[in-house]
């Protein structure tokens, strides 16, 4: 139809040109972020995404490596860890971070994956019982809680919950469940936590970052949990580490393997990374819950690590940068007003290097982890 | 040849020539009319090629699901991802629920609030609370999630929810749920605010348009300002309620942000006004960064997307064949009185 | 006997007078035809017999009208008890959204008669009345909008019957329609005056010769004269009503 029209006058054709030359530069604008995404990104430039949890902690290590690494950029996005972990295997980003390790069949899906644990994290029971004093620390252990978040147990005085408390005074008030809806890593190891210890958990319900919750309500974030279970009497959630310590919650101490009592803290935290750790059964690939088999006096039972997830098939040269910032982030980047300003436990460093080494050697064959430990 | 007449033959030419520049100039400007006429046949093919590929991807992301739980799909309560197992239909209820509350809570709002603005409302305060509805319309639906967590939130469970409970709840099930604060009721309540412009701003702009004989001849038969506006102006104006409504229906369906934060997002469908439910809009809001994980999920996920479409598609043809058979009369009058 | 009297009647536009020391009768039983040139206050002296004007900002009246010997503008006759006596019919058809029957009930059902039966009959009595019942009765439920021009001013008539008025004003009601459907309109009238005292403004100067009984001639808010019709139009006592019969302006 454009060209058909044989009486034609230059000037039309003039206008004709110039049209097509707008159409023409309009095709290239469109493609020409494609174009240059091609051959990916600059030697020194890693890309971090992925669980929104650990984003914070994400930020500020990139200003501090970046100052003290010139000729490196590091840029950090938040997309939540279930496409931290997709971006990473499919090779769209250098680093994907995850506030779960990867399971069986994660690890078939991703098989090019390696997942390096980072900080420690954990989910702690908050509630909000009508007429308890504040000072006073309820007691759980994992198969009343599980009958709690199935709605087995109903009420605040159910005699489950009494037996475990002696001396408390509950009132007959309905249990309020409140989960996250979002999926998130508190979620992973609550219900890990859970599976672990309650069969009728793990066979009803089982481990997820978002599980088919059967009773309570969800709630889209830590904030959002925090602020219906001090808003509901009668409520019982779980957040963080770092939200219990910047609301100044008060939290439940749940049962250990070995039968003691233990509240969340980076101290307890750290206790359990390191009963962890010394277990000689404790896969080098981090690829298991720290809630599992872990004996000890003060050892939180509920905690887990972060981690950041590489591609095996990254090029040489990305992968030593990718290197040397694992390095950095699990020295210098452990210090406390980088990881517990953020809201995590530090890495024990010593129980830790004789598998990071491996995982060191995996990614780059010939290298190991050879930093100095901050102390 | 006379002076005279040379002068009319050169006026002759001149205009001969005027006019053939001005054939000229309409030749060109028929031909940027066709370059523009082509610019906006490629918008059109554009948003046609868009709203295809958008519709290609969803079907060939969600085909997983398709083809491994079909139209029980539709039916199944089960959603068990960590065990590959997916139905939508709590979701799909959930939606109808919070959907259904809002229409029911804000159709009546809005249409007294038209008549009001039409017909009541002096005219500087009408001018007033009409841009304030306009303003409303324009107001973030994260907003009005926030608004409904710190304002209604505490008010439906210290006051709205017990008091249902107490009085018809002794009555109907219905009623007699768990004053929680959140849930449908909270996200339904709202989304129908947020509806209420919408719908009040057509409804009052329909009736402004009512013809003022209409509103005489009922007037001449003795009829009071009520009467007439209930009776005829109401009953003129009903395809442009209809059509807000459809407009509304749309919006409710698809709000994502402010049910999120109300609902309470629990997966179980709910059994009385009090309850938590979930939408199709905020499940996928909340887990589907992570559903893609796993191509099953994220299948069933899209799928609950596309029936999310198909669900304001239908209600708009619905609604569309509505309008034509309330208007039918009325065109074929229009075109008879003429 | 007059049913409607009006004496030294001012009705003003905010500041404008648009009609001056009107004062005439209207005869039951009769047609008054109301003529004059556009813009001459015919039409806001008719409006101004059911008080339809209130709904007009600024428009204010002095003087009187009666009907039966009550004030309309005084607190004794309510407007809405007015315009149920004194019915209106417009110069453009204005039916209801609303089926056939509903219409013409409408007027009915708002003076809160429910009765099936009652509304049935009035109903059929109106559509008789106004001429339209043997093309309506088999589509009683179909939309007022589906008849022509002319049914739908027919059953705007019906419509103003079924409340049972004793005046009817018709503002030109023909003028927007067919030279037949005009003609029908025109012998309804003929039959409606043997019950009711009929109004009727129109630039026709032949229909108000064929229709009315008496003419008043309305020139710049001012009646100029009223009389017989037969005399008006063959004997003028005014030369200027004589001009505007003629043709010679307006």
């Amino acid at each position: 139809m454009f060209l058909s029209n044989s009486s034609r006058s230059s000037r039309n054709k003039r206008v004709k040109t110039r049209f097509g030359r707008i159409i023409l530069f309009l095709f290239a604008a469109c493609l020409a972020p494609f174009l240059a995404a091609g051959p990916g990104w600059a030697a020194g430039s890693i890309t971090i995404s992925g669980s929104s949890m650990l984003f914070p902690l994400e930020q500020v290590w990139a200003v501090a490596y970046m100052k003290s690494h010139p000729g490196v950029h590091i840029s950090v996005a938040s997309t939540g860890s279930g496409f931290g972990i997709s971006n990473a295997a499919n090779g769209n980003i250098t680093i994907g971070a995850s506030d779960a390790y990867l399971t069986k069949d994660l690890r078939k899906r991703y098989p090019n994956l390696v997942s390096v644990p980072i900080a420690f994290d954990d989910a702690q029971v908050i509630y909000n019982v009508p007429g308890l004093p504040k000072s006073v620390t309820l007691r759980f252990d994992g198969k009343v809680l599980a009958r709690i978040f199935l709605g087995k147990i109903r009420f605040w005085n159910d005699r489950q919950i009494r037996a475990l408390n002696p001396g408390v005074h509950f009132p007959h008030t309905r249990i309020r469940v409140v989960h996250r809806a979002d999926a998130s890593g508190t979620t992973f190891v609550f219900t890990d936590y859970l599976a672990q210890t309650s069969s009728e958990w793990f066979n009803q319900v089982g481990r997820d970052m978002s599980p088919a919750w059967p009773v309570g309500s969800g709630y889209n974030g830590s904030d959002a949990v925090v602020a219906a279970v001090m808003s509901s009497p009668g409520s019982i959630g779980y957040v963080g580490l770092g939200w219990v310590k910047e609301y100044k919650l008060t939290t439940a101490a749940l049962k250990n393997l070995d039968g003691y009592f233990v509240e969340g803290s980076v101290d307890t935290i750290r206790k359990a990374g390191h009963a962890a750790l010394k277990d000689p059964s404790f896969p080098d690939d981090f690829n298991r819950s720290m809630v599992w088999n872990i004996h000890g006096k003060d050892v939180y039972p509920d905690a887990n690590f972060e981690f950041w997830m590489i591609n095996t098939n990254l090029d040489g040269e990305t992968m030593k940068h990718v290197r040397d910032l694992i390095m950095w982030a699990l020295s210098e980047g452990q210090n406390a007003k980088y990881t517990v300003d953020s809201g995590f436990a530090p890495l024990p460093f010593r129980p830790l290097k004789g598998r990071l080494d491996k995982i060191i050697h995996r990614l780059l064959p010939g290298n190991s982890y050879n930093v100095r430990s901050p102390g | 040849m006379s002076v005279v007449e040379t002068g009319k033959q050169e006026k002759l030419l001149q205009r001969k020539e005027a006019l053939e520049r001005r054939v000229t100039g309409k030749e060109t400007m028929v031909q940027s009319d066709r370059i523009f006429g082509w610019g906006l046949k490629a918008g059109g093919l554009l948003i046609m090629a868009l709203f295809l590929v958008v519709l290609l991807v969803c079907i060939v992301t969600a085909w997983p699901s398709i083809r491994k739980f079909g139209f029980s799909f539709l039916w199944s309560q089960a959603w068990n991802p960590s065990r590959g197992i997916f139905g939508g239909l709590t979701y799909i209820i959930g939606t109808f629920w919070v959907t259904g509350i809002a229409l029911v809570i804000s159709i009546p709002v809005a249409i007294f609030s038209a008549l009001f603005l039409s017909d009541y409302a002096p005219k500087w305060m009408s001018g007033i609370v009409s841009t304030l509805m306009e303003m409303l319309a324009g107001i973030p639906s994260i907003v009005f999630g926030a608004f409904g967590i710190t304002f209604m939130v505490p008010i439906l469970r210290d006051h709205l929810e017990p008091f249902l409970a107490n009085t018809l709840g002794t009555r109907w099930d219905f009623f007699n749920g768990d004053a929680l604060g959140y849930g449908v009721l909270a996200a339904g309540i709202v989304v129908g605010f947020m509806i209420v412009p919408l719908v009040a701003t057509v409804t009052r702009d329909s009736l402004l348009m009512v013809p003022q004989e209409m509103v005489e001849a009922s007037y001449a038969l003795g009829a009071t300002k009520a009467e007439t506006l209930f009776f005829v102006k109401l009953k003129a104006v009903i395809p442009g309620i209809v059509g807000s409504v459809i407009l509304g229906f749309g919006r409710a369906v698809g709000e994502t942000m402010a049910v999120l934060l109300l609902i309470g997002n629990q997966a179980s469908i709910p059994e009385t006004i009090q309850d938590v439910g979930y939408t199709i809009s905020s499940l996928l809001a909340n887990t589907f960064t992570y559903a893609v994980i796993d191509p099953l999920y994220a299948a069933a996920e899209v799928e609950l997307g596309l029936i999310l479409l198909m669900m304001t598609l239908v209600v708009n043809t619905l609604g569309r064949k509505l309008l034509m058979r309330l208007m039918g009369g009325r065109l074929a009058g229009s075109v008879g009185g003429g | 006997m007059a049913r409607m009297s009006v004496s030294r009647f001012y009705a003003y536009y905010g500041e404008n007078a648009a009609l001056r020391d009107i004062s005439l009768e209207i005869p039951d039983r009769q047609v008054l035809a109301l003529i004059g040139p556009s813009g001459c206050g015919k039409t806001t002296f008719l409006r101004s017999l059911n008080r339809m004007n209130d709904f007009v900002k600024e428009f204010s009246i002095e003087g009187h009208v009666t009907l039966d010997g009550v004030d309309i503008y005084s607190s004794e006759m309510h407007p809405v008890m007015l315009r149920r006596r004194v019915g209106m019919v417009f110069q453009k058809p204005n039916p209801f959204h609303k089926s056939i029957f509903e219409n013409v009930a409408y007027g009915l059902r708002i003076q809160g008669v429910r009765s099936r039966t009652i509304l049935s009959d009035m109903v059929e009595k109106s559509l008789r009345a106004a001429a339209l019942w043997d093309e309506v009765k088999e589509r009683l439920d179909s939309s007022a909008f589906s008849l022509s021009g002319g049914q739908q001013q027919r059953l705007c008539i019906a419509r103003a019957l079924a409340v049972e008025p004793e005046v009817i004003l018709l503002d030109e009601p023909a003028s927007a329609l067919d030279p037949i459907s005009t003609s029908r309109i025109e012998e309804l009238i003929q039959d409606l005056k043997t019950q009711y005292a009929i109004v009727i403004v129109t630039h026709n100067m032949q229909q108000a010769a064929r229709i009315s009984d008496q003419t008043a001639f309305f020139l710049s808010g001012e009646l100029v004269e009223m009389g017989e019709t037969s005399r008006i139009f063959t004997n003028p006592s005014d030369p200027k009503t004589e001009d505007y019969i003629t043709g010679r302006f307006g």
